[in-house]
């Protein structure tokens, strides 16, 4: 896994977990359904889901 | 109706540089100078980013963030009579010369912006990448539609976000037809402003009673610095006119000296000075001219459609069988 700040591609199949990013150290966490929130290097309990790899439409007004 | 008859206003201009232009109006009514100054804000039609699609940002700034800053770059809107906004209809397309057919509009304009944060040896590495209009890749199609001052030396281009390293930006950003109506980025101008100037009147027979330190108290009363004394003739004049805010407070000065309506100050009729300035996207008197082609759309439709109404409500009043036009 990596540090804080790197573009990654990790794809998930479904139920396989999803990758959150520790509040607190940036550790990349790979959460699956029933596990607790938490960061596995530093205990943190403030995990943040990371930006859609989706291409996303704005209207510049 | 008295205020019917056709008039001949007058235009005459005083300065005009790439970013501004001043010109007197004159011989026309107020509300004319007023909806001059309303359509160049609010009507004249420029190009502007309207539709942001986000493929990378890692960035501090948010989408959305980024998004609006793209939309406020001025774009050189030089060629925008060749594009249709989308409240437009599609009617009269122009026709090309040397094929006889018409010219297809366009509508939208692509550009793109895709810069990464890179690391620099000096400074340990930690270097700002700064991503500003000249990053932007313009539509090949189209090179005469770019960001204002896009690439000329020695102008700082318009900052966008700044990066480092490890953090993208990568987007496509389409360019649409609009008017300043619909949202201010479309407004092709920083200022538009029109005054009245100011018909100073000084009755020098009156002040000569007045003793050198009461003038020059007089002279001094104006907070707008209008008037001096003459240091020859010790007369009070006029000096630059053209900054008169109509405070009064002179005037109220003369009253107080005893020698009320020395000084008589009124509006010139009729008279009005502009002062317009552009964002960028269009030279100042394309904006002027502009405006005057909207206005002159706007009384085409009115003129018309009274000419419409006034054919029905004759036909009704006065035709034969009684049915209005749509049934006969």
């Amino acid at each position: 896994m990596n540090g804080p700040g790197t573009a990654t591609n990790q794809v998930t199949a479904p139920g396989e977990g999803v990758f959150y990013v520790c509040g607190e150290c940036g550790w990349e966490n790979k959460i699956k359904p029933g596990d607790t929130i938490q960061c596995r290097e530093c205990g943190y309990r403030i995990l943040y889901k990371k930006r859609t790899r989706r291409v996303v439409q704005y209207e510049a007004r | 109706m008295s205020g019917c008859k056709s008039r001949n206003p007058r235009v005459n201009i005083l300065e005009h540089n790439a970013e501004s232009i001043k010109f007197e109006l004159r011989e026309t009514h107020l509300s004319v100078a007023n909806a001059l100054r309303r359509v160049m804000l609010s009507e004249v039609p420029t190009l502007a980013i309207d539709l942001v699609e986000i493929h990378y940002n890692n960035t501090v700034l948010n989408d959305e963030f980024i998004t609006h800053r793209l939309g406020l770059i001025p774009i050189v809107s030089t060629k925008v009579d060749k594009f249709r906004a989308w409240y437009e209809e599609d009617e009269e397309d122009d026709i090309d010369e040397q094929t006889g057919l018409p010219i297809d509009p366009l509508t939208e304009v692509e550009f793109t912006l895709d810069v990464l944060g890179r690391e620099s040896e000096d400074n340990d590495g930690e270097e700002t990448t700064v991503v500003t209009s000249n990053d932007i890749v313009l539509d090949s199609l189209h090179p005469d539609v770019a960001p204002i001052n896009y690439k000329v030396e020695n102008v700082k281009p318009i900052v966008i976000v700044k990066l480092r390293p490890g953090q993208a930006i990568s987007l496509k950003a389409t360019v649409r037809k609009g008017i300043g109506k619909d949202h201010a980025k479309w407004n092709p101008c920083a200022t538009a402003v029109f005054r009245v100037p100011p018909a100073i009147r000084v009755n020098q027979q009156m002040l000569s009673g007045l003793s050198d330190a009461q003038r020059q108290q007089l002279v001094d009363s104006c907070p707008s610095r209008c008037f001096r004394v003459n240091p020859d003739t010790k007369e009070v004049e006029v000096q630059n006119a053209d900054r008169y805010t109509y405070d009064d407070e002179i005037v109220r000065k003369a009253e107080l000296l005893g020698v009320g309506g020395a000084i008589l100050v009124r509006e010139k009729p009729e008279h009005f000075v502009f002062t317009v300035e552009t964002t960028g996207s269009l030279p100042p008197h394309q904006i002027v001219l502009g405006a005057l082609g909207t206005l002159k759309k706007k009384l085409n439709v009115l003129s018309r459609d009274t000419a419409r109404v006034l054919g029905e409500q004759n036909f009704r009043e006065g035709g034969g069988d009684g049915f209005p036009m749509e049934y006969a």
